[in-house]
């Protein structure tokens, strides 16, 4: 955020209405570098070589350095754009991504308009408190191994408390709460370190309006991203299966591996952690899926009582200004590090929330051909990384598993469903939801797996490749979506429909349709189809996987995926409009709009 | 900001600048964060999620209480799956500090008989309702003339309640859900609890997922450690952060600012040949089989995989990929294209008509009759398959390889047509009324070798000159990139039009590679083309066996004409939009018609003389 310079008279004036922090949730993400990662922004790329897609540009980076010449005390900020961005450092080691957030002030000057200001040395004195008086308090917690255990002495928990002025690095050392008798898995003596947070001194000279490196920031660098265990969880055998599988308890076919670093067996060998089991009593158990821990795949999945240095966190900022105690709160998650940094999910964080929280996306000429080319860029985005030819091997033969058939390798155990879910599946019999596919692999028959050795690649991922590239460019997007608004329809797997949309009783009536049409021009006759219906979970022909965009991929709980409810409905109106309405056509085409 | 009417979304990252059709604003993060912090950068199907699991948030769906969502074990149902009841507690629950009268009858019951009840024995998910309809979370079964109700497992049961909707009025509790206890067959028992009240909003007014949400309950259901769920996770629902395949090195004689970076060369003339292949990103780094083709089976990959364990402490091996390709920085910018003197309008539409436009035709065809020059793969008998190992797998990707070139020419003469149509849409009074173009342009008394109107099959030294022909920086490249700058510099252009252009150059490149590869798949036989070639003629123009074949191929030209004629004028008429789409669907029928009868007469050593004078094929 940045705010427009402004008077001293103006900035002298009014009241301190509120604190807030930006952004309010951040990723942090794992890397065992000291040195972070330099800051990055997501660009088009127009060359004409590689096509247009999405690349990462070096951004304006903050880069820490001491005060004091002599390299000790507080540190503050300056800003570095760099030529390149470089993921790992001069070991091979992983550059963490730790994120800022920026303190800010809501104020309401005496016009009554509110406005954000950064929260600086001088703004707190203006308004009669200072860095001193201003207090973070950070609570990160990891609760992996007591969401199985259900045991809070399970838990690893750090809270630090600190003042905005103490610019040293606070780290954040989690130890399990625990009660007289009772085992912690991480001892006070030896506590988990979660990464640490940190504020900066001001920047000397006049303050950017751009960059205002006086302005109260505090950064939450994550945890190395190791492992951590009991001393029995030194090295072990294996499981050479294929992720998913269970291996009896007969361990002598797999490699052996180190599971943690000797100085990481740091946690009680006596918490039930060590030696958990999801199997245990046959008592199904949250969280799902059950055998998410180390151990879990061999036969009786006792767990080895590993946790990582990951967490999520809350950030608390508090302080009094006329009387008032003014707060603002943010999170971090420390996650993984996005190895795929400029490939973004067409289902992100973002759109789950923003599917769960706001009403249906408006549906306007001037924005919603951006966001559904967004959309369509980062499907492109998200395939191109994708086995497809996986995928579907898997899916498939999870189709014939659910559905009971003899022989999964027969291309006609499913004879007779469309779309179809057995070897048949994206093949010229899986009309018409198959098309382009058979087109441009006519030596693939029916099979499972693709017929491929080491010349033909992957066939299935090759073309979602290439007709997905295609798809991320605007005008073929347009004239596509233009051109073939029922094939669009047909080929998008609908999301399940809301509770109210849903029968009461599945199987006895199909959920609600799809309003195709809904978004029509005035008088506009729809050519008659047979209605979509928005998917039902109880249903096994809802939960079955097929070709149906996005192929073969599977969504939270393990069913097949579909883009959010808003995305698609807003996909839905945008194709009833390019369908009927020669307007939005022509604006599609990037035609002068007196032609329209 | 974006403003909702029970609460303010604060947009969770900010758009640089305002978007536009051609050019969606990317989001931006504050100064000195990465776009790696956004919400947008992680992936929102969850099982159980990267960053966070998303499905925490609706453990507490419903403002003061708790549920755990377990599903079956391996012995199956016990009748304690679904959506179990964990505690009822309104403490600490900021929803019950809304000033609305159902959050006070609500608190007024779970701090009453209903919470007393609650706090007896285990509780379950019954029923929800919302709008008039009532969802019961058990599945009913007729046993012997009675009604047996199978609780859902806890994916159902989660699903429904993920499918509950949010009403904007925040006074509005429109939500009913009911709980019951269950007997030993889980048969539900007992006097009921209803509930009414509203489904929680997961973000406050500053964007942040609500306070209710402990630290560290947001990643509890997480893997343990989170390596567990990177490498064994059967759910490769994360490409974008996690690739499932990445590309090995593709060679890009135009990538000088790769070049710079030092992370490929620039392809000299002599390069050995390189195949575009797709290897597994989880690839062991130290086995010697890092470098082997990703497989197209999970259990074909595990092998080659990083093991259990063992990436706890090696997965900061995993590389990083940028544009599909492992690279752990970022490359040099790109160098300026060199100038040259821009073309006028009348030029550009030249070009593509007469030009560009023919070559994608003539290259289309050109490359589908080499495809019917190489035998099937149930061509080969059995004798000289043992001969020549692997030769029908050889076989069928030459052939798709091959085709898929010459598809996507077909579909770069109707780019060409859509750019012709564009630019007279845009200049009316400087450009000539759009016509199609389909087909191998006006004769020319001594036409370039490109636009020869030969048919040769796909012998070693034709299969280079396909090679030579695309290959980047070559002539094709070169017109493409001309255009590029073209159309993106005119601002009398419709934006986002240039993109065709790219799309099309970029193409090229992977044309070149894919006759390169074709090239490395055919070397073996190189000596002895016979073993992989049909013994094929072009057919005479007059010989009936062809006759079927070139009706067909008449009559799909005359439907893409009518087709891109429809088109051009769909932005005006909703009758030539659907004539389009009806032509267009035609043309491709035809298509498939016309590869079926090719394929009958290559196997008789015909091919079809897709340049005999066809009525109607220069320009419509």
């Amino acid at each position: 955020m940045t705010a427009e310079p402004r008077d001293a008279a103006e900035e002298a004036g009014g009241r301190v209405i509120g604190l807030f922090l930006d952004p309010p949730m951040a990723i942090a993400r794992v890397g065992a570098s000291p040195e972070p990662l330099e800051a990055y922004r997501w660009a088009l790329d127009e060359n004409p070589h590689r096509g247009v897609q999405t690349r990462v540009v070096p951004a304006p980076t903050l880069v820490a350095e001491p005060v004091d010449v002599l390299g000790q005390g507080p540190m503050r900020l300056r800003v570095e754009t760099p030529g390149h961005v470089t993921f790992k450092d001069a070991e091979g080691r992983v550059k963490p991504v730790a994120p800022f957030f920026e303190l800010w002030a809501r104020v309401q000057r005496p016009s009554g308009r509110i406005e954000p200001q950064p929260v600086t040395a001088a703004f707190l004195a203006r308004h009669g408190s200072g860095l001193d008086a201003l207090q973070f308090t950070v609570v990160a917690a990891n609760r992996k191994a007591q969401a199985r255990t259900k045991r809070a002495a399970d838990a690893a928990i750090a809270r630090i408390v600190f003042r905005a002025d103490d610019y040293a690095r606070h780290m954040l050392e989690a130890v399990s709460p625990h009660t007289e008798g009772e085992v912690p898995l991480v001892r006070p003596d030896a506590p988990l370190p979660l990464g640490h947070v940190q504020t900066f001194a001001p920047a000397p000279g006049t303050p950017s309006p751009a960059t205002r490196l006086d302005q109260v920031r505090l950064r939450f660098t994550p945890g190395k991203g190791d492992s951590f265990g009991p001393p029995e969880a030194s090295q072990a055998v294996a499981s050479p299966l294929a992720p998913g599988d269970f291996v009896p308890h007969v361990t002598e076919y797999g490699r052996i591996h180190q599971m943690t670093r000797p100085e990481n067996r740091i946690l009680s060998s006596d918490s039930p952690w060590l030696g958990y089991s999801f199997g245990a009593d046959d008592s199904p158990k949250w969280p799902t899926p059950m055998d998410s821990y180390d151990g879990a795949r061999i036969d009786p999945g006792h767990s080895w009582g590993l946790i990582d240095d990951t967490c999520d966190l809350v950030i608390e900022a508090r302080v009094a200004i006329a009387g008032q105690l003014l707060t603002a709160q943010a999170r971090a998650f420390a996650g993984p590090p996005d190895f795929a940094p400029d490939r973004r999910p067409m289902y992100s964080i973002r759109d789950e929330l923003e599917d769960r929280e706001l009403p249906p996306a408006p549906l306007d000429p001037d924005t919603t051909p951006a966001e559904i080319l967004d959309l369509f860029r980062r499907i492109f985005e998200t395939a191109s990384l994708v086995n497809l030819d996986q995928r579907r091997h898997w899916a498939l033969s999870g189709n014939a598993w659910m559905h009971g058939a003899r022989n999964k390798d027969d291309p006609q155990w499913d004879e007779g469903l469309a779309p179809r879910l057995g070897p048949a599946s994206m093949r010229r019999e899986d009309a018409p939801y198959a098309d382009l596919t058979p087109d441009y692999t006519p030596g693939q028959g029916a099979t499972l797996a693709p017929r491929s050795n080491g010349s033909e690649r992957l066939p299935y991922t090759t073309v979602v490749q290439q007709v997905h590239a295609r798809m991320a460019d605007s005008p073929v997007l347009a004239a596509f979506l233009s051109r073939r608004p029922d094939r669009v329809r047909d080929l998008v797997r609908p999301p399940f429909g809301w509770v109210a949309e849903l029968p009461a009783h599945p199987g006895l009536t199909p959920p609600a349709a799809v309003p195709v049409g809904r978004h029509h021009a005035a008088g506009h006759e729809p050519a008659p189809r047979g209605p979509l219906r928005f998917r039902d979970p109880r249903t096994l022909a809802d939960t079955s996987y097929d070709m149906r965009m996005p192929p073969f991929m599977r969504h939270s709980m393990g069913v097949p995926l579909s883009v959010t409810r808003r995305q698609y409905d807003l996909l839905m109106a945008y194709l009833d409009k390019l369908e009927s309405d020669p307007a939005w056509r022509a604006q599609a085409a990037g035609l002068p709009e007196e032609d329209a | 900001m974006t403003d909702t009417p029970d609460r303010l979304v604060r947009p969770l990252n900010r758009a640089a600048r305002p978007p536009a059709p051609d050019s969606p604003a990317y989001p931006e993060p504050v100064l000195g964060n990465s776009a790696a912090t956004l919400m947008d950068s992680g992936v929102g199907n969850c099982f159980p999620g990267l960053e966070f699991d998303l499905r925490q948030l609706d453990v507490r769906f419903f403002p003061g209480l708790v549920f755990a969502f377990p599903g079956v074990t391996p012995a199956g149902p016990d009748g304690t799956q679904g959506a179990q009841l964990v505690y009822a507690d309104t403490t600490g629950d900021p929803d019950f500090d809304l000033p609305y009268d159902w959050v006070g009858e609500l608190a007024r019951s779970l701090g009453g008989p209903a919470g007393d009840a609650l706090a007896e024995g285990q509780w379950y998910l019954h029923a929800v309702e919302q709008k008039d309809r009532r969802i019961e979370l058990y599945d009913r079964v007729v046993l012997q003339n009675a009604i047996h109700l199978i609780p859902y497992e806890g994916e159902i049961a989660w699903w429904i309640i993920r499918l509950i909707e949010r009403d904007p009025d925040p006074a509005l509790a429109d939500l009913v859900i009911e709980l019951t206890r269950r007997d030993a067959n889980g048969q539900p028992a007992g006097q009921p609890v209803r509930l009414r009240g509203k489904r929680r909003a997961y973000l406050d007014g500053e964007g942040m997922i609500s306070q209710v949400y402990r630290p560290g309950e947001l990643t509890a259901s997480m893997c343990s450690p989170w390596t567990h769920d990177f490498r064994d996770c059967a759910c490769q629902y994360w490409a974008s952060n996690h690739p499932d395949v990445v590309l090995g090195e593709v060679i890009d004689p135009n990538d000088r600012g790769r070049a710079q970076a030092g992370q490929a060369d620039p392809a000299e003339e002599d390069d050995p040949l390189q195949p575009v292949s797709f290897l597994d990103w989880m690839r062991r780094r130290t086995d010697p089989a890092r470098d082997v083709q990703a497989q197209t089976t999970i259990d074909g990959a595990r092998p080659y995989r990083y093991d259990p364990y063992e990436i706890n402490l090696v997965w900061q091996e995993l590389d990083f990929v940028l544009q599909g390709q492992e690279a752990n920085a970022t490359p040099a910018p790109d160098l300026p294209e060199p100038p040259d003197a821009p073309p006028t309008a009348q030029e550009v539409h030249a070009d593509l008509r007469d030009n560009l436009g023919p070559l994608e035709y003539i290259l289309a065809l050109r490359y589908l009759y080499a495809t019917f020059s190489i035998r099937a793969p149930e061509e080969i008998d059995a004798a000289t398959e043992a001969a020549w190992p692997g030769l029908s797998d050889d076989l069928r990707a030459a052939r798709q390889i091959l085709l898929s070139v010459a598809i996507s020419e077909m579909t770069h003469l109707r780019w060409v047509n859509q750019m012709l149509w564009s630019l007279s849409a845009a200049l009316p009074a400087e450009l000539p009324a759009y016509r199609p173009v389909v087909g191998p342009g006006l004769p020319a008394p001594d036409p370039d070798p490109e636009h020869a109107l030969r048919l040769d099959r796909a012998t070693p030294e034709v299969i280079a000159e396909f090679v030579a022909l695309e290959r980047p920086g070559g002539d094709i490249d070169t017109e493409y990139a001309e255009l590029v700058a073209h159309l993106r510099d005119n601002p009398a252009y419709p934006p986002g039009l240039f993109q065709l252009a790219v799309r099309i150059d970029a193409d090229g490149l992977a044309h070149y590679n894919k006759f390169r590869d074709i090239e490395r798949i055919l070397a073996p036989y190189a000596a002895r083309p016979g073993i992989y070639l049909r013994d094929l003629a072009e057919a005479a123009a007059d010989d009936p066996a062809a006759a079927p074949a070139l009706a067909l191929l008449r009559e799909a030209l005359a439907a893409l004409r009518e087709g891109a004629r429809a088109e051009a004028a769909a932005a005006r008429s909703n009758a030539d939009r659907a004539l389009a789409e009806a032509r267009i669907i035609a043309a491709r029928d035809r298509m498939h018609e016309l590869w079926e009868a090719g394929e009958a007469l290559a196997r008789r050593g015909k091919g079809i003389p897709f340049f005999a004078p066809l009525p109607e094929t220069a320009h419509g």
